[in-house]
């Protein structure tokens, strides 16, 4: 690979695809998101730091508010050889209090995941997966 | 009670004492919700009516674009983010009409409503609230005794999938 080539992955994170899917994009009660990662080079060989997870809840009207997240390292140190794939399964159990998925009329409460591979310049990433999360809120318990 | 306190009360509305007990503050939203008003006089009262105001709210930011010119011809541009609300329900009943109330008395009035099927659950956020809240009042000369506002909440599972999703990502 050319100069220009590394020069212009640096800046894109094009070095190698993230692709994230998850068992399910709906969670009803349960708590548990399952999801595989799979990452490949472009065309060289990449070493990345780590392979990342980030889990989040964004309440969103005209105003964005991070209403849970978490950050998880599926693993350190990798290495991925030219042509080669590699895939990880990895599991995320939400907490007791994370908020459900709730959709007004002029604002949300949403779920996203996204994986990337922390890597000089800007990382590949899987970009944000969407998932819903059903369940019951006791809203009183603040209140009482 | 003297001239001075009924003129008091005539402005404050605190001629009585008036509260709101919910059978269950928690609900689905499928079995109709009880409560009962309670008033305790502490005048003599004459109440036109007694009245329970019930809504769904939505609370929410929306942005604002505002634009303003100086006596120079100078145009400005800025943008605010205000607090906005939805009503998603709203309804008014009567409970009693025509009341005399004594000086120390208390009385109760049961107050049932059904609430819509596709009413949305209880939401507390940091910008954003879905509330649902009550508010009971007595209809007398000058400012009206009242609960002010009294939250009850609907806890439900909803049936979302990623289609109802509208890409806050």
């Amino acid at each position: 690979m050319g100069l220009f080539d590394n020069i212009k992955n640096y800046v894109t994170g094009g070095a190698a695809e993230v692709k994230l899917e998850l068992e399910s994009a709906t969670l009803i009660e349960e708590q548990l998101l399952k999801l595989t990662i799979a990452a490949r080079p472009s065309s060289d060989t990449i070493h990345a730091k780590k392979l990342y997870l980030e889990v989040k809840a964004l309440e969103s009207s005209s105003t964005k508010n991070v209403r849970y997240q978490k950050d998880y390292v599926v693993e350190s140190e990798i290495q991925i050889n030219e042509g080669n794939e590699r895939e990880w399964t990895f599991e995320v159990e939400l907490p007791p209090e994370a908020p459900a998925t709730h959709i007004g009329k002029h604002f949300s409460l949403e779920w996203g995941v996204k994986a990337g591979l922390d890597m000089g310049g800007k990382d590949p990433d899987s970009g944000w997966v969407r998932f819903v999360l059903n369940k019951e809120m006791d809203y009183s318990i603040k209140n009482s | 009670m003297g001239l001075f306190s009924k003129i008091k009360n005539y402005i404050t509305g605190g001629a009585a004492e008036v509260s709101v007990v919910f059978e269950n503050p928690k609900t689905d939203g499928q079995e109709p919700m009880r409560l009962f008003v309670v008033a305790n006089a502490r005048d003599s009262c004459k109440i036109k009516n007694v009245y329970l105001e019930i809504r769904g709210m939505e609370t929410y930011k929306k942005r604002e674009t505002r634009t303003s010119t100086d006596s120079n011809g100078n145009v400005t541009t800025t943008t605010h983010d205000v607090t906005t609300h939805h009503k998603h329900f709203e309804k008014k009943m009567v409970l009693d009409e025509d009341v005399q109330m004594q000086e120390g008395e208390e009385r109760k009035w049961l107050g049932e409503f059904d609430l819509p099927t596709d009413a949305l659950p209880t939401y507390h956020g940091k910008d954003c609230f879905m509330k649902w809240e009550v508010f009971a009042g007595l209809d007398m000369p000058g400012n009206d005794p009242d609960s002010g506002w009294v939250e009850f909440f609907i806890q439900k599972e909803m049936n979302y999938d990623i289609n109802n999703t509208n890409g806050a990502f």
